[in-house]
């Protein structure tokens, strides 16, 4: 457990010292920005909205953070720490701990201005219940934008311009994937590969306050899916190895 | 003790034979170098060796909780700073945040580093990177040490450091596994060498005969040789290695003064 906390905060580290940050970073300010200037706005559907955008965030920085690992990096850390699955958590951890973050800025600014607005940012008063849900699936989002975007790591895809491009594919398609089952309806078959991130705007698309039970299933579904995700990557570098 | 086996360890690249059906065992303490022109298959088997690359057939046999610690050709470049790099390794081998902090300025002091253990690995030279490389797999002992090309773009200096610490190390029974070109780097780590040919692993004969360079005083004003030419306040004599074991003895009783020896390769 040791080793994986030191290699966590290694690769944050990493990350932090490095330029690939700032961009998701100024992404997600300039929607926050944008999203809560204006008033006033539904509580449900901004936040469905952020979990979309963190979903994004998210691919991005798995997608980035992957790119950035050096393979005689990756060789040294693996033998230094003895277990390819200490050394995989991390990497997961890595990303969650980001996805967490990203999670906390995008539900606490809106709670913050709300504060700062005498309370009346939103359509009606914000409870603590509203954040709970909102921070659950935010928080559900991320963490499956971090897998899918790492998902394509390169020791799995050499190809770096092909994994961009079929990550993007594949986050585009999730986001997609009930309208397209409802056009298309043979894509069904297919669709249920693709973490069901769309299953928030279908959920409560329409909805003026949140159902723990529904959110809490979603968030079930998007945790087990983005640990599949991971299971699938971790298996197939420690397969292939270098 | 045996601690890594090799079963019948092949490699291919595509249609390339690199390694075939190698059977060996290593064991504990043991110092061993891979030599052999570039492609032919040494870093390739290190690396098998570490569990690090699949082979496509056989298998390499490890003891159990073995540490391996590797000083690899190139040694990237990160954001962060060689001391911030060096604490999390060390700290990752299970030592304390001060103790390896210590241990980083210790070692950074060995290879000469100076104030550079500050700097961000981005912005070192090559060669104070690979120091790096060498100094984060000498923060604690490992079982086995793996050195591939290790001492590519260092000083000369810090060449005979890392030639020092690896006797150290393998004083204390850590086994020495190395690819390497540098002959003498091999002459002063390994005691088995071995070459790959084919795809083979053999034990590798150095070819020829190897010249010395010797130095030496003229102390009772004896008339030098013919052989021997003025070097500064100096003689150089030049003579194959048996060569050399012969006419020194008598050299040395007729009063000349040994000042310097060495092999040309390593000049």
């Amino acid at each position: 457990m040791k080793r994986i906390a030191e290699l966590t905060k290694y690769g944050l580290h990493v990350y932090f010292k490095g330029n690939k940050f700032i961009m998701p970073l100024v992404v997600i300010i300039i929607y926050q920005y944008t999203m809560y200037t204006i008033m006033p706005v539904g509580i449900v559907d901004s936040f469905v909205m952020a979990s979309y955008l963190v979903f994004f965030v998210l691919v991005w920085t798995g997608l980035s953070v992957s790119a950035d690992e050096n393979p005689v990096m990756e060789q040294i850390q693996l033998l230094r720490v003895r277990s390819s699955l200490c050394y995989y958590l991390s990497r997961a951890a890595v990303l969650a701990v980001l996805g967490l973050s990203v999670s906390m800025i995008c539900v606490l600014f809106p709670v913050i201005q709300n504060l700062l607005n005498d309370k009346a940012l939103f359509l009606r008063p914000l409870t603590a219940f509203d954040v709970l849900n909102a921070f659950i699936l935010v928080a559900g989002c991320s963490f499956t934008g971090g897998a899918l975007g790492s998902l394509l790591h390169p020791r799995v895809m050499e190809d770096r311009k092909l994994a961009v491009v079929l990550t993007v594919l594949l986050s585009v398609l999730t986001v997609v994937r009930t309208g397209l089952v409802q056009e298309i309806p043979f894509f069904k078959y297919v669709a249920w590969i693709l973490p069901p991130v769309d299953r928030i705007a279908y959920i409560y698309g329409n909805a003026d306050r949140f159902c723990l039970f529904q959110t809490g299933l979603i968030f079930a579904a998007l945790a087990a899916y983005g640990a599949v995700l991971v299971i699938i990557r971790s298996c197939i570098c420690q397969k292939r190895k270098f | 003790m045996e601690i890594i086996r090799l079963e019948n360890v092949t490699k291919r690249y595509g249609d390339k034979l690199v390694l075939d059906r190698i059977d060996k065992v290593f064991h504990r303490g043991q110092s061993v170098a891979f030599v052999g022109h570039n492609g032919c298959g040494k870093s390739t088997l290190l690396r098998i060796i570490a569990g690090l690359t699949v082979p496509s057939d056989g298998r390499a046999v490890h003891s159990r909780g073995l540490l391996f610690h590797y000083i690899p050709e190139k040694f990237p470049a990160t954001p962060v700073t060689a001391r911030q790099y060096l604490l999390k390794m060390g700290m990752l081998d299970g030592m304390r945040k001060d103790e390896a902090g210590r241990r980083a300025e210790s070692l950074g002091d060995d290879f000469f580093l100076g104030g550079l253990l500050d700097v961000p690995m981005k912005s070192l030279s090559k060669g104070t990177l690979q120091k790096i490389g060498v100094i984060q797999a000498l923060m604690t002992r490992p079982d086995i040490l793996l050195l591939d090309e290790p001492v590519s773009g260092q000083d000369k200096e810090s060449q005979k450091v890392l030639i020092e610490k690896t006797n150290e190390l393998r004083s204390e029974d850590v086994t020495i596994l190395m690819s390497c070109h540098e002959e003498h780097i091999v002459n002063a780590i390994a005691k088995d060498v071995y070459t790959i040919r084919g795809g083979r692993l053999e034990a590798y004969k150095p070819a020829g005969t190897k010249v010395c360079t010797v130095i030496l005083e003229n102390a009772g004003g004896m008339a030098p040789t013919e052989d021997m030419m003025e070097y500064g306040r100096y003689y150089r004599l030049k003579a194959e290695e048996r060569e050399c074991d012969r006419i020194l003895p008598g050299l040395l009783s007729c009063g000349w003064r040994l000042r310097g020896m060495y092999n040309e390769e390593d000049s």
